[in-house]
C-alpha cells in the first residue's frame, strides 16, 4: 500500500521552525525545499507584489554568498535552484544530487540546508540590486499579460473573491511594484521570514541525525517571531461575477469556478475526486460531454485548489471564441447535472483508480515527495496525507451526492480572456 | 521478437505500475511538403476507434482501471506509450495492439481531430514564443519538415481524407522499425507471454523502414526576420545550424549549451539578466535531431532594449569564442548534465523512455553509463574550437516586436 508518511519524521527547533525529514536512498539525489507563510494575501493594497520582489530579492546576494555565487554553488554540483510566491505562501526548493559522504560543505543536502539558511535568515537586500531587478520583475509581468492563460486565471480570481487581497495577482502592478524602497523590501523580510512562520522539508538520500544538527546551527539565528500579521478574512462575492477581457487572441481561453472551504475541510478529498471525474481522461464527463459530443472546445479539463483560506473549484477550457456562451452553458449543465444524474459506480472506480495511479507516480521523485509533505505540513493537516488514498478511495455514492448537494447547485463564477 | 519487434525489458520488482514506451521510426520528417501533419493525425487516430471498439470504449478499457496511454509524433520519430496498474500490464498491451493492428479511422473522429488540430494551430499564435520559433524554423529549414511544425499547415490538414490516414498506416506502422521499452514487476518470461499474445501476430508486408523525404540539409540558410504583433513583450531568438543526433560534436554541445544557457549561473542568465537587467526570461536550447539540428538561445524583453540586447548577446558569444569557457564553467555545465539526467530518470516512465531512446538512436541499452563518461570527456578546448565553428555559420535572427 501507498505510505506517503512513510519515514517521514518530524521535529520542531527552540526558535520554532518546523522540519521535517524523509530519508529514501533509491536516488544519490536530494531535494531541500522551504515554505515561508507569507503570500500576496499579506500585503496591504500599496504592497501589491511585495513578496513576490522579495523572492527574486533574496537571490541577489547573502552574507555569505554574493548573487551568482548562490547558483553556482547548486549548479557546479549538478544541481537546480528556484522559488514560487502564490496568495498564501513562499515557496524555495533546492534539486541536487547527494554527493555522499564527504565533507559537510560538500555534501549535497549540507550545502543546500546552508544556502536555504543564507537565502531565507541572512540575504542582503542591497539598493543597487533592487534597482537591477525592478526592470526584470516589470518584464515579468509583460510576459504574464501576453499569457490568455495565466490571465483567465487571475481574472477568476476577481471573479470570486471581494477583497482585494485574494483577487489581486500575486505580482502586483507596475504602479506599486515600481513604488518599493529596498528599505521596504527590508521591512517585509524582518516580519515575516520568521522561523514561526517556516518549515523546512527534506527528501532523498541524506542522514536524519546529520541533517537535522546542521539545520538547527544554519537557522538558529532566525527570528522566532516579529509581531506577524494575520491574514485578513477571505471576503467573496455574494453573487458569482462574469469578467470578461478582450485580447488580440485567436482562441478563447476561459476558466469557470465556485469557492470550496479552506483546505482542512473533511470535503476536500470528495471534491478531489469530482475533479478528476469531471475532467481527467477522454472519458471525464466534462470531456465527453462538452468536447467530444457537443464539440463546443478542445481542450477542457478540472482542478480543485486548495488553501488554507477558501480554494477555487475550476473548470478551464479553450475554444474558438465564437462558440464562447454556448460552451459556458454547456460546463454549467454538467455541473448542474450531478445532482440529477448522480456520478454512477463505474465513474467513481474510474475516478478513484486514475487518481490511485496518478498519486504513486507523482511520488516517484525526491522533489514531489517533499513539495507533497510540505504543502500539508503547511496547512497543518499531515495526518490528512497519510489517509489520503484510503479516504479517496473508501468515498461511495452517498457521500458524494452529498457534496455535489453542497457545492455544486450554487452559480459559477466566470472568466474569459477572447479577441 | 520473430516480427522484428525490438523490445527491452526491466523488471522492477517494488513497482506497482507498469509503464511502456513504444517507439516507431517515422515522423513528419518522412512526409512530403503536401502531407504535413498526417503522420501526427495518423497516430493520433489510432486511439479514436478501431474494428471492434469506439474510441469511448478504447479509453475506458484504459482509463476504468486507472490506466492512461498517449501518443505524441516528433519530426524524426513517433511514440505511443502508456502508464497502467501492474496487474493490467495484459489489458494494456491489448489496447495498444487493437490500436497499432486494426485503426477504424471513423468519419466523425477524423472530423473532431480535424477540428481540434486547426484550433492548436491558431492557438499557437497566441504565444510569442511559439509564434517567434515557427518563424524561425520556417526560415532555417525552408521546405524541410524540421522548417514546419509536425501538426502541419491549416491547408494540409484540411485536405486529409480516411484513405490518407488508412495508406500512411499502411506504410509506417510496422514492427520492423519500431522498438518497444517496458518496466514493470512481471518477471522477464510472464511479460514475455504477454507479449507474444497481444503483440506476436503483428505484422506488415514491408516492415523497412521507409526513408525519409530528404530535402537540400538545413543549414546555408540566413535571414533577419521581424514579425510584428500584439504582444506586450518584444522577443529576440536567434538560432544557428548545429550537429545531429550522431555527429561528434553532439555531446560537446550539449555542455556547450549548459555552459550559455543552463540555469541561473549561465552566461546568458548572469550577463543579460543579472548584471544588465535586460530580460526576464533568457535561455537556449539544442534538439537532439538525427539530420541538422538547430542551437537556439531567445529572450523575452522590452521593445526599447532589443537593440541593447541583440548587440550584449552577440559580444557574449564572440568573447567565449575568443577566450573560451574556463575550465570551472566546463566541469559545472557537464556536473549540471548530469544531474539534470540523474533528476530525470527517478520516474519510470521516463527511464522506460530513455530505454527506448537509446536504442533508437542506435546507442545499446547500457548507454546511460557511457553517456555519463562522454560528457565527462568533454574539454574546455574542444567547447571552444565548437563555438567558434558554430557562429561561423550563417544565423537567423527573429524579432517579435510589438505594434
Amino acid at each position: 500500500m501507498f505510505e506517503p508518511l512513510r519515514g517521514v519524521t518530524s521535529h520542531r527547533l527552540s526558535n520554532g521552525l518546523r522540519v521535517f525529514l524523509r530519508e529514501d536512498r533509491r536516488w544519490p539525489l536530494v531535494s531541500v525545499q522551504a515554505w515561508v507563510g507569507v503570500g500576496s494575501v499579506h500585503e496591504v493594497e500599496s504592497e501589491a507584489g511585495l513578496a513576490h520582489v522579495l523572492e527574486h530579492m533574496v537571490f541577489k546576494g547573502t552574507a555569505g554568498h554574493e548573487a551568482v555565487a548562490l547558483s553556482r554553488l547548486v549548479e557546479a554540483k549538478g544541481g537546480a535552484l528556484n522559488a514560487e510566491t502564490s496568495k498564501e505562501y513562499t515557496h524555495y526548493y533546492i534539486d541536487l544530487p547527494s554527493s555522499r559522504p564527504s565533507a559537510r560543505q560538500q555534501a549535497g543536502a549540507g550545502l543546500a540546508i546552508h544556502l536555504m539558511a543564507e537565502l531565507l535568515c541572512r540575504a542582503s537586500l542591497e539598493d543597487g540590486e533592487w534597482r537591477k531587478e525592478r526592470p526584470v520583475i516589470l518584464e515579468e509581468m509583460k510576459r504574464r499579460h501576453d499569457d490568455a492563460e495565466t490571465m483567465a486565471w487571475e481574472l477568476l480570481q476577481e471573479a470570486i473573491y471581494a477583497d482585494c487581497a485574494h483577487a489581486r495577482p500575486v505580482i502586483g502592478t507596475p504602479e506599486t511594484v515600481s513604488s518599493f524602497s529596498t528599505e521596504t523590501v527590508r521591512r517585509f523580510y524582518k516580519v515575516h521570514y520568521t522561523a514561526a512562520q517556516t518549515l523546512v522539508v527534506l527528501a532523498g538520500d541524506f542522514t536524519s541525525r546529520e541533517a537535522l544538527r546542521w539545520i538547527e546551527e544554519e537557522f538558529q539565528s532566525m527570528p522566532r517571531t516579529a509581531g506577524f500579521q494575520a491574514r485578513p478574512e477571505t471576503d467573496l462575492h455574494v453573487e458569482p461575477q462574469r469578467l470578461r477581457l478582450q485580447k488580440p487572441v485567436r482562441q478563447a481561453y476561459a476558466v469557470y469556478g465556485f469557492p470550496t472551504p479552506p483546505a482542512v475541510h473533511p470535503d476536500q478529498e470528495a471534491l478531489d475526486l469530482l475533479a478528476v471525474l469531471l475532467g481527467d481522461g477522454r472519458n471525464a464527463r466534462l470531456v465527453h460531454h462538452v468536447r467530444e459530443e457537443k464539440k463546443l472546445v478542445w481542450s477542457i479539463g478540472a482542478s480543485n485548489i486548495t488553501q488554507e483560506g477558501p480554494g477555487i473549484f475550476a473548470i478551464y477550457a479553450e475554444f474558438d471564441a465564437a462558440k464562447g456562451l454556448r460552451a459556458a452553458g454547456a460546463v454549467e449543465d454538467v455541473l448542474r447535472g450531478l445532482k440529477k444524474n448522480p456520478p454512477k459506480d463505474a465513474e467513481i472506480r474510474r475516478a478513484k483508480n486514475l487518481t490511485q495511479t496518478s498519486w504513486l507516480q507523482g511520488y516517484e521523485t525526491f522533489h514531489n515527495q517533499a513539495a507533497t509533505i510540505g504543502a500539508y505540513a503547511l496547512e497543518n493537516h499531515l495526518d490528512r496525507l497519510k489517509q489520503y488514498l484510503l479516504k479517496v478511495l473508501s468515498l461511495d455514492r452517498r457521500e458524494l451526492e452529498g457534496v455535489i448537494d453542497r457545492y455544486f447547485s450554487a452559480g459559477l463564477a466566470s472568466a474569459v480572456v477572447e479577441p | 521478437m520473430d516480427n522484428g519487434l525490438k523490445v527491452l525489458y526491466q523488471r522492477d520488482p517494488a513497482f506497482p505500475l507498469a509503464s511502456a514506451t513504444l517507439l516507431l521510426g517515422v515522423g513528419s520528417r518522412h512526409e512530403t511538403p503536401a502531407q504535413a501533419g498526417l503522420c501526427s493525425m495518423t497516430i493520433d487516430l489510432l486511439m479514436q476507434g478501431t474494428r471492434r471498439r469506439t474510441a469511448r470504449e478504447l479509453a475506458d478499457a484504459m482509463e476504468s482501471v486507472g490506466a492512461s496511454m498517449g501518443t505524441q509524433v516528433h519530426e524524426d520519430y513517433s511514440e505511443m506509450g502508456f502508464l497502467a496498474p501492474a496487474a493490467d500490464l495484459d489489458r494494456a498491451f491489448n489496447v495498444m495492439a487493437e490500436a497499432l493492428m486494426q485503426p477504424a479511422f471513423p468519419k466523425e473522429e477524423i472530423i473532431k481531430e480535424k477540428a481540434h488540430v486547426l484550433a492548436g494551430l491558431a492557438s499557437r499564435r497566441d504565444s510569442i514564443f511559439n509564434v517567434a520559433y515557427d518563424a524561425l524554423n520556417r526560415a532555417m529549414y525552408g521546405d524541410h519538415a524540421y522548417g514546419r511544425l509536425v501538426e502541419g499547415t491549416l491547408k494540409t490538414v484540411r485536405r486529409f481524407r480516411r484513405q490518407d490516414f488508412q495508406a500512411w498506416h499502411r506504410k509506417c506502422a510496422g514492427p520492423g522499425h519500431a522498438i518497444l521499452s517496458i518496466i514493470g514487476p512481471q518477471s522477464p518470461r510472464e511479460a514475455k507471454k504477454i507479449l507474444e499474445k497481444r503483440l506476436g501476430h503483428w505484422r506488415r508486408p514491408f516492415t523497412n523502414v521507409p526513408s525519409p523525404n530528404v530535402l537540400p540539409p538545413a543549414g546555408g540558410r540566413r535571414g533577419d526576420i521581424c514579425v510584428r504583433s500584439n504582444f506586450e513583450q518584444a522577443y529576440l531568438m536567434i538560432g544557428y545550424p548545429a550537429p545531429c543526433a550522431t555527429d561528434p560534436d553532439h555531446i560537446p554541445l550539449k555542455v556547450l549549451n549548459t555552459v550559455v544557457g543552463g540555469g541561473m549561473s549561465s552566461r546568458l542568465f548572469s550577463v543579460l539578466r543579472e548584471e544588465a537587467g535586460l530580460a526576464y526570461e533568457v535561455s537556449s536550447f539544442y534538439p537532439t535531431r538525427l539530420e541538422t539540428s538547430q542551437w537556439v538561445i531567445y529572450l523575452g524583453l522590452p521593445k526599447e532594449k532589443l537593440s541593447i540586447a541583440s548587440r550584449r548577446l552577440g559580444e557574449l558569444l564572440k568573447q567565449l569564442a575568443d577566450r573560451g569557457p574556463a575550465a570551472d564553467e566546463v566541469r559545472q555545465a557537464k556536473a549540471m548534465v548530469r544531474g539534470a539526467f540523474l533528476m530525470d530518470r527517478q520516474s519510470h516512465r521516463r527511464q522506460a523512455w530513455y530505454q527506448a531512446w537509446w536504442e533508437f538512436l542506435g546507442r545499446g541499452t547500457d548507454y546511460d553509463e557511457k553517456f555519463l563518461e562522454e560528457v565527462d570527456a568533454v574539454t574546455p578546448k574542444q567547447l571552444c574550437d565548437l563555438l567558434r565553428r558554430i557562429l561561423a555559420q550563417p544565423r537567423v535572427t527573429v524579432k517579435v516586436i510589438p505594434k
